[in-house]
């Protein structure tokens, strides 16, 4: 699926190919596989139900942190790429 | 770029931090004002008035006719602001209404003829990983001004470009009518004016802001917008959570009061008036079951009886109200044996549906409906319920991917890195209010079976009767066991109205429902605003023809723009005075729409450079056909209309879960006609080198 290096888009967004493949299993397990097993998943933790955490709130914070690391990794792997002045502001 | 000129973002900072405590200031005066005895009569009015004036003259102020300043409101807005402005356009009226009403009713994964609860917060929230890691970037380098040009400029030619506007338009269509429904609805109940008035006094404010300054206007009343929707959900959650819990912080505390629901659910189910209820309500089924025998003959007795009682009641010489009741009874009859029939099979589920345990509502905290481990017909709900709750959330995530007024608000950052922190930045705004929902639905469940239920008829809160008079689907309280007690099965809430009423509920200050509907609101107001100015581009921006694969803008397309939006929103209130079905249900059906419409043609076009522009009609054509198709072929609704028993579904997939077919297929679609030009291609140039 990798596009080759002559793509224009590449030189900004491109490369990170196993970063992304990850990310994105990340993502379906905490959306899908949460979702399939949630019956299995029906034990209380700490006063919460497992399953209703999960799904409420939990896959929320795995879903920001999926989002706020890559925009982390790509930027920092950008930033002399592109030589322009990488800002640190978040 | 934003971070070269730091004297702009400071005052940015300034402006915005001014109008956070300026709001605060005036929502503690409110308060000050009502102890000292301001009417609930104005309350409302100037809640509304005051937020439709500020975001007008946000608009006012940043009013443009550039048309960078128009479509991408100049490409320099700092991405911690424009998280801000997204978050503001992606929470509509559906989320901030609707979401915490659907939880409060349909539990975990609500059931499997009607899946929804937590499929709603997973779908609304993931779908930003596809967007983060996927799209935006991409589409942010490739700088363009609306979805649409994507196709332009990827593929080339006009059809492909024609068919993405179409797309965009009709998507976005379908969920502006759901905002200004929720305009409508809150205005209404705001200002005790009829709904279609309501309606024309919210959309003036849109149209002042999204009219005169494009995108520019729009992003920054989106953040105020946002502000104050935060607040608006925050200081009711709180507020309850410390009422009942003792700590302000809702999301990390209401897990205790999930045992609580638990056993309060399972003493309604034992409770012997709530089992009286039950059985009245098997009884009115029943009643309804014998009149659908023969249809013709039940309305000719009804209509014979009620003749009788006006007559009766005249020669006794009663009060005339008395008479004036029964003649609107005799008025409200069904017209005709059509009419009467899909009325009393309606009247007759929904009471088989009320006759159910806890009136028919899922068990808050149980994982999809059925038994994996029971008889063979409840492990076949099991597998449908769960299979429904998936496929609603994957068109809810991909939809997020896809649809054209979210994707352009990451067109107005100043830099590729700033749309990817940008992204990041959205989803921490959105989650700040997505974690509360659902402690919010918890609590005001518990509030309900707690301290609602079991009070006497003669002193229910007033709040009731109000809400009935807006709307008496939204909230209906009925004696059927003619205890003079209130049970839960009694009760009957819409969605709609949860959020709204909440303050009421828990008692809190008339103030707080002022800010509540304020909040409501300006979500509506900001995904509006959003949504109108992406179909009016469509409309006019990528209807003309591009040169030599560059997408321009031009001051008449501004214009014409600006008279194409006026249009789109008359269209749509029209629409929306109507009434037309749930706002959860017309929002989740654009979701599939859009999903099946442009994931597959942006992904395969985005990372595929064999994907060619007939793979990209064929695609787009395959994925919209097919959704459309299935909702239209399926819908109850629509299979009435025709006269085709209810059925026709494809693995008990809900109707507004069809984007789960019409993804796949525009993968397929694209992928082999892609692959069929190419070889084509290849041949041809194998031959000519020969």
């Amino acid at each position: 699926m990798a596009a080759p290096p002559s793509d224009p888009h590449d030189e900004v967004d491109g490369g990170h190919w196993r970063l992304r493949a990850a990310l994105l299993a990340l993502w379906a397990a905490a959306s899908f596989g949460v979702a399939f097993f949630a019956r299995d998943l029906d034990q209380v933790l700490g006063g919460w139900p497992v399953n209703y955490w999960l799904a409420a709130q939990g896959a929320v914070l795995v879903f920001l942190g999926i989002v706020g690391f890559f925009a982390w990794w790509a930027n920092r792997r950008a930033a002399p790429a592109a030589s322009a002045p990488a800002a640190e502001e978040d | 770029m934003a971070d070269s000129a730091p004297g702009y973002v400071r005052r940015l900072h300034r402006n915005i931090g001014l109008f956070v405590v300026g709001f605060v200031a005036f929502l503690l005066l409110m308060y000050w004002a009502e102890r000292k005895g301001l009417s609930r009569g104005w309350i409302g009015p100037i809640f509304l008035f005051l937020s439709v004036m500020v975001y007008a003259v946000i608009g006012i102020y940043s009013r443009t006719t550039d048309p960078e300043g128009f479509y991408v409101a100049g490409r320099r807005i700092p991405p911690m602001y424009n998280g801000m402005a997204t978050a503001a356009d992606w929470m509509s009226a559906a989320s901030f209404i609707s979401l915490a009403g659907a939880l409060y009713l349909q539990g975990f994964s609500g059931t499997a003829a009607h899946p929804g609860g937590l499929a709603y917060v997973l779908g609304w929230t993931g779908g930003f990983c596809l967007v983060a890691v996927l799209i935006a970037p991409r589409l942010r380098a490739m700088q363009l001004y609306t979805v649409p040009d994507f196709y332009a400029v990827r593929f080339g030619g006009r059809g492909p470009r024609l068919l993405a506007a179409l797309g965009a338009v009709a998507c976005s269509f379908m969920y502006v009518v759901a905002q200004i429904y929720g305009i409508g609805l809150i205005a209404s109940r705001l200002t005790g004016v009829q709904f279609e008035i309501g309606i024309l006094l919210g959309l003036g404010g849109v149209l002042l802001c999204s009219f005169l300054g494009g995108m520019r206007a729009i992003t920054w009343t989106q953040v105020v917008q946002y502000v104050v929707l935060l607040l608006a959900f925050l200081i009711p959650v709180s507020w309850l959570a410390y009422k009942q819990l003792g700590t302000p912080l809702a999301p990390l505390a209401y897990g205790e009061q999930l045992p609580k629901i638990e056993r309060l659910e399972q003493a309604l189910i034992d409770s012997k008036s709530e089992q009286q209820v039950r059985a009245a309500y098997v009884q009115r089924a029943r009643e309804y079951e014998a009149r659908l025998r023969d249809p013709a003959a039940a309305l000719a007795t009804e209509r014979d009886q009620l003749d009788e009682r006006i007559r009766m009641l005249k020669a006794q010489g009663v009060d005339f109200s008395l008479v004036m009741a029964a003649r609107r009874e005799l008025a409200a009859l069904p017209r005709d044996e059509a009419s009467a029939r899909e009325l009393w099979t309606r009247a007759m589920n929904e009471s088989l549906e009320r006759a159910k345990p806890l009136g028919g509502l899922p068990r808050h905290g149980q994982a999809f409906s059925g038994d994996p481990d029971g008889s063979p017909a409840e492990r076949a709900e099991f597998q449908h319920s769960r299979l429904n709750f998936m496929a609603l959330m994957f068109c809810l995530m991909v939809g997020t991917a896809s649809l054209p007024h979210l994707l352009t608000r990451f067109y107005t950052t100043p830099s590729v890195a700033d749309t990817r922190r940008s992204v990041a930045w959205s989803l921490f705004f959105i989650a700040l209010l997505y974690v509360s929902t659902p402690a919010l639905a918890v609590l005001v469940k518990y509030e309900i079976m707690q301290g609602l239920v079991g009070s006497s008829f003669d002193q229910l809160p007033h709040w009731i009767a109000q809400w009935a008079r807006v709307d008496p689907g939204l909230i209906s309280v009925q004696d059927i066991n003619g205890d003079r007690i209130l049970q839960f099965g009694e009760i009957r809430l819409g969605a709609d109205m949860i959020m709204l009423a909440t303050p009421e509920l828990g008692g809190l200050p008339y103030v707080v429902s002022g800010l509540v509907a304020a909040g409501g609101l300006a979500a509506a107001l900001s995904t509006a605003d959003g949504l109108l100015l992406t179909i009016s581009n469509a409309l006019v921006h990528d209807a003309m023809p591009i040169t030599d694969g560059q997408v321009r803008v031009t001051d008449n397309h501004v214009i014409l723009s600006k008279f194409m939006l006026l249009a789109a929103a008359m269209l749509a209130a029209t629409v929306a005075a109507l009434k037309p079905a749930e706002i959860l249900l017309l929002v989740t059906a654009s979701f599939s729409l859009a999903a099946a419409t442009f994931f597959p043609s942006m992904v395969l076009g985005l990372f595929w450079r064999g994907a060619t522009r007939r793979g990209a009609v064929a695609g787009m054509l395959a994925g919209a056909g097919l959704t459309l198709g299935y909702m239209l072929f399926s819908a109850a609704s629509v299979r009435a209309w025709w006269g085709v028993p209810p059925g026709g579904l494809w693995w008990g997939i809900h109707p507004v879960s069809a984007g789960v077919f019409g993804v796949p297929a525009g993968f397929v679609a694209m992928g082999l006609v892609s692959w069929w030009d190419g070889r084509a291609t290849r041949r041809s140039r194998a031959a000519r080198s020969d």
